[in-house]
């Protein structure tokens, strides 16, 4: 049954339905929802699970870390400083090959401290080696977390789902909310070959050195690759199961016909959709498509998506500052090795929380022209602020 | 569940709260949207603020429509405005992008005077919601009363669905509340019917007619 | 099926990369063997993890994991979390250095502590980022000589004191903290086995000599370890609930030099006024904790020379002190 619930509550539910046994985290706005009502389903009884409150991001990540190394399923949220305080455990845990999973409700990061929306937090660990998956809505974020467990414990890879803080968060929409027994259906029980045991005594972590360091990380690229098309086949398995999926790695819109496509992720392509409708109606050529999996990242299935395209357009509320943006340099990267030459235009917007409406993509669409040589990116406009009564778009 | 589908013309209605925090603007938000979706609408409902500081302005919003609700933004041209503290006019331009024949339910127990709007398209219900608040739950909320009174003037959601939505949603807080709070709706949306279509200009004497 | 080496029973085996004269490997055999291979260690980054798993070689016959250098307690919680959930009461045990517990870890051990982790947690303190090259730490001495806290002209050395951090532990109303050193096996053994014996968090702190930035000769690390505690520099102490109950007593005090000058690590104090001045410092250290923990009037039935001869016989230099004159 749907429910109109708040985007914490949805993926807490979904989280609780995965049957965690150790949560741990330390609050930080705006994931604290979460981490709130997971401490209450512990303290109503609802999750059989050990609930920690850790001394930091830093602590939390490591107590998930043991946890999964020990034996069972783990859960921890965070965002923004947070998510860079665990940086240094991230990484660890994906280099060990942990099935970790952890929800990041997406913010700014200092300085200037901003506790709204973008991506720069988990972008800035896109390179740690976790599976980062980034929700469009409250349903996604939940159905997601359902989906990560599986693809983490399947390829031995940990999962971090996005969602953005603020707009998904703590936005009220409807959910259905699977019932535990077609979770229990889709999801098997924690099974991790490596688990610390006395009866089988195991080294994780242990030294390595020039002569085979390489090959680690080759492995794990290896694992990488190949989450491509696990990642896909659970989506799949997930929309058989639940009548709903979110296209594996690719999320397209209006794609077919579309001279020029807009390439974004998260919730705001949500406002891309009803742009995409808005410029469609007009007569335009125009279609999304949303990057779903930022990591590993589907450079051939963008290639197979886009190469029709006359004109890319890729949105993206993260910058790498002094390169421009993040997804664009990857976008442009495949199709130049696919032999495209269509321009990619790379358009930085959303940060710290600023507001990307229909009416400022609409201009982004409206008055973007190929990039100048040189210039690596651009910014969206400043959203307007109506003073006056406005002419609405409806009927 | 009761479908009121027909009952509204557009696709989307837009409403914006004002609030200071503690003052329960995104409570009364997500009760909006949890009383239209149980009417039959899609809804979405969610706070501006971000950090959770006592007295400081609070924005809130919601949209109810017939189809699916995809976009995240902010409301910027609401078809309605719901003010719970009248001292904000002061301070924020809290009419901002409102449509025309746009509905504004303040609270205030008197004429606010701080209104800097030249508009003659709107629609004004004022109503002494803290004071009402104040008698029904024992403490100065407005939230509730002005929710009832959305409610009366709009149509948008039922009465018997925001009692559904105040039910569920402060279940946790114990019957008292749930019940006082219901009291809280029933009695804004019985002032607002009163008030129905007046004009702020028109309420002198308001006080004395309650 | 157990995978164990039979012909092997340390849960330490030989073979490792340590140092000669490691006080630290010493140790760790040591506590490792007396908490025996049914219990699941987690390491800090240090040198203990750097000689015991080189290059994929590993030489623990015990379930072990190393994360990163800051969260051995983090990790540990987590593991104890995941061992109660799961309904078994395998033992954890958490392994750092100074830098792992006094410096970098300290916020991940108090946390772990302020929740009451069923977990032993052994510091082997050599006084310094040894594993870096001898760089100091908090731990380090007053007025010691690390390649970070060098003498010269304006320097006598380390500046600052040794961090209290076994006060620091025991404040949290720790059920069990102590200090131990590998001179004394028969007192290491009566703690680690008391510590086995008690549930929630629990403290070891190990004096562990270490010849390279200590700068004494590898044969001398058990003598130098003792000369620490018949000097009254480290005090052999428990604390139980942040109580002090226990002492080991000292037969006789020996002045700082004997400890001092084996040690390359003193040696610019020597012969200078200016280092005599800091000799004298040290020696007022040593003197102010031997009268906060009565180290020689303590009421005890092993002291620092009987300790020493009862060493096959199992019990070391431990009563509890306290309870006996409180009786009185």
């Amino acid at each position: 049954m749907r429910k109109l619930l708040e985007g914490s509550q949805a993926v807490a539910e979904a989280v609780r339905l995965c049957r965690p046994q150790v949560v741990a985290a330390y609050p930080i706005t705006p994931q604290t929802h979460i981490i709130e009502r997971l401490a209450q389903h512990v303290a109503d009884g609802e999750l059989e699970a050990e609930f920690i409150n850790a001394e930091s991001e830093f602590g939390a990540a490591s107590i998930v870390q043991g946890a999964v190394a020990a034996g069972v399923r783990a859960f921890t949220a965070t965002a923004s400083q947070g998510l860079l305080l665990m940086t240094e455990v991230l990484h660890n845990i994906a280099g060990m090959r942990l099935p970790v999973v952890m929800v990041c409700a997406n913010r700014a990061v200092s300085a200037p401290i901003n506790i709204f929306n973008d991506h720069q937090d988990s972008m800035a660990l896109r390179d740690s080696g976790w599976i980062q998956l980034y929700a469009e809505s409250n349903q996604e974020a939940a159905d997601s977390v359902i989906q990560a467990y599986r693809i983490a414990e399947a390829c031995e890879l940990p999962v971090m789902v996005c969602m953005d803080g603020f707009y998904l968060t703590h936005s009220f929409e409807p959910v259905e909310l699977p019932t535990q027994g077609a979770v229990d259906e889709f999801l098997p029980p924690f099974h991790f070959a490596r688990t610390l045991n006395p009866a089988t005594p195991m080294t994780l972590g242990g030294g390595s050195e020039p002569d085979n360091y390489q090959e680690y990380r080759v492995l794990q690229h290896e694992a990488m690759e190949n989450s491509r098309a696990v990642i896909e086949a659970f989506d799949a398995d997930f929309g058989t199961q639940f009548g709903r999926s979110w296209g594996g790695l690719l999320d397209g819109y209006r794609l077919e016909g579309a001279q020029t496509v807009v390439l974004g992720t998260g919730s705001l392509m949500g406002a891309v959709r009803d742009v995409v409708d808005r410029l469609c109606d007009q007569g335009r050529a125009v279609g999304a498509l949303r990057l779903r999996c930022l990591r590993p990242f589907p450079a051939r299935e963008l290639v197979g998506r886009l190469g029709s395209a006359q004109r890319i357009i890729v949105l993206e509320k993260a910058l790498s500052v002094g390169a421009g943006g993040i997804i664009a340099a990857e976008l442009r990267a495949a199709l130049q090795q696919a032999g495209i030459t269509t321009p990619v235009e790379s358009v930085i917007g959303g940060l710290g929380g600023r507001d990307l409406t229909p009416d400022v993509i609409e201009a982004v669409v409206r008055n973007a022209g190929p990039d100048e040589a040189g210039v690596s990116c651009r910014f969206a406009p400043q959203v307007a602020v109506h003073h006056e009564a406005h002419e609405e778009h409806e009927e | 569940m009761t479908n009121k589908q027909e009952s509204i013309s557009r696709s989307l209605y837009e409403i914006r709260f004002h609030g200071r925090g503690g003052q329960g603007a995104v409570s009364a938000a997500a009760l909006l949207a949890l009383a239209a979706f149980d009417d039959g609408f899609e809804s979405q409902a969610f706070p501006k603020f971000g950090s959770e500081r006592r007295g400081a302005p609070v924005e809130a919003y919601v949209r109810i429509g017939r189809t699916p609700i995809r976009a995240h933004n902010q409301v910027y041209t609401p078809d309605a405005v719901v003010i719970q503290d009248a001292t904000l006019l002061r301070s924020e331009p809290l009419l901002r992008g409102l449509k025309g024949g746009g509905v504004i339910v303040l609270n205030s127990a008197q004429r606010p005077d701080d209104i800097d709007s030249d508009r003659d398209d709107l629609r004004w219900i004022v109503l002494p919601a803290s004071r009402v608040g104040e008698r029904l739950l024992g403490r100065p909320l407005p939230n509730t009363v002005l929710l009832g009174a959305l409610a009366a003037v709009t149509d948008w959601v039922s009465l018997a669905a925001l009692e559904n939505a105040v039910t569920n949603h402060l279940a946790r807080k114990g019957d008292a509340v749930v019940k006082a709070n219901i009291e809280a709706v029933r009695e804004g949306h019985r002032l607002a019917l009163e008030l129905k279509g007046v004009h702020y200009e028109e309420l002198e004497g308001h006080e004395e007619k309650k | 099926m157990d995978k164990r080496d039979p012909f092997r029973h340390n849960v330490l085996t030989s073979g490792h990369r340590a140092c000669s004269g490691c006080g630290e490997a010493m140790a760790a055999r040591m506590v490792c063997d007396l908490i025996g291979p049914d219990a699941i260690y987690i390491n800090a980054t240090g040198c203990l993890q750097v000689f015991t798993t080189h290059n994929q070689q590993s030489a623990w016959q015990a379930p072990w994991i190393h994360s990163v250098f800051a969260n051995a307690a983090a990790v540990a919680s987590g593991v104890e979390a995941a061992l109660r959930v799961r309904g078994k009461d395998t033992p954890v045990v958490v392994q750092a250095g100074d830098g792992g517990t006094f410096d970098i870890g300290l916020q991940c051990l108090s946390g772990m502590i302020e929740r009451g982790h069923d977990v032993l947690f052994v510091c082997y303190d050599n006084e310094a980022y040894m594993n870096t090259g001898v760089q100091r730490s908090s731990s380090t001495p007053h007025a010691v000589h690390t390649t970070t806290s060098p003498p010269g002209r304006l320097s006598q050395g380390k500046h600052h004191l040794k961090k209290d951090v076994i006060s620091i532990v025991a404040a949290h109303y720790m059920p069990y903290a102590a200090t131990a050193t590998i001179a004394y096996f028969p007192d290491l053994k009566a703690k680690v086995e008391k510590a086995m014996g008690i549930k929630g968090p629990r403290f070891l702190q190990v004096l562990s000599p270490c010849p390279l930035g200590w700068a004494h000769d590898s044969a001398l690390t058990v003598t130098v370890s003792r000369l620490a505690v018949e000097t009254g520099l480290f005090p052999l102490i428990e604390l139980e609930h942040g109580e002090l109950t226990g002492v080991m007593r000292l037969a006789e005090q020996k002045p700082v030099e004997e400890y001092l000058r084996p040690q390359g690590r003193f040696r610019h104090l020597f012969g200078n006024g200016e280092g005599a001045a800091e000799l004298r410092h040290l020696q007022a250290l040593a003197d102010a904790r031997i009268c906060r923990y009565g180290l020689l009037d303590a009421a005890t039935e092993w002291d620092t020379q009987s300790a020493m001869q009862s060493m096959r016989h199992g019990r070391g230099g431990y009563v509890p002190v306290l309870q006996e004159e409180m009786e009185k």
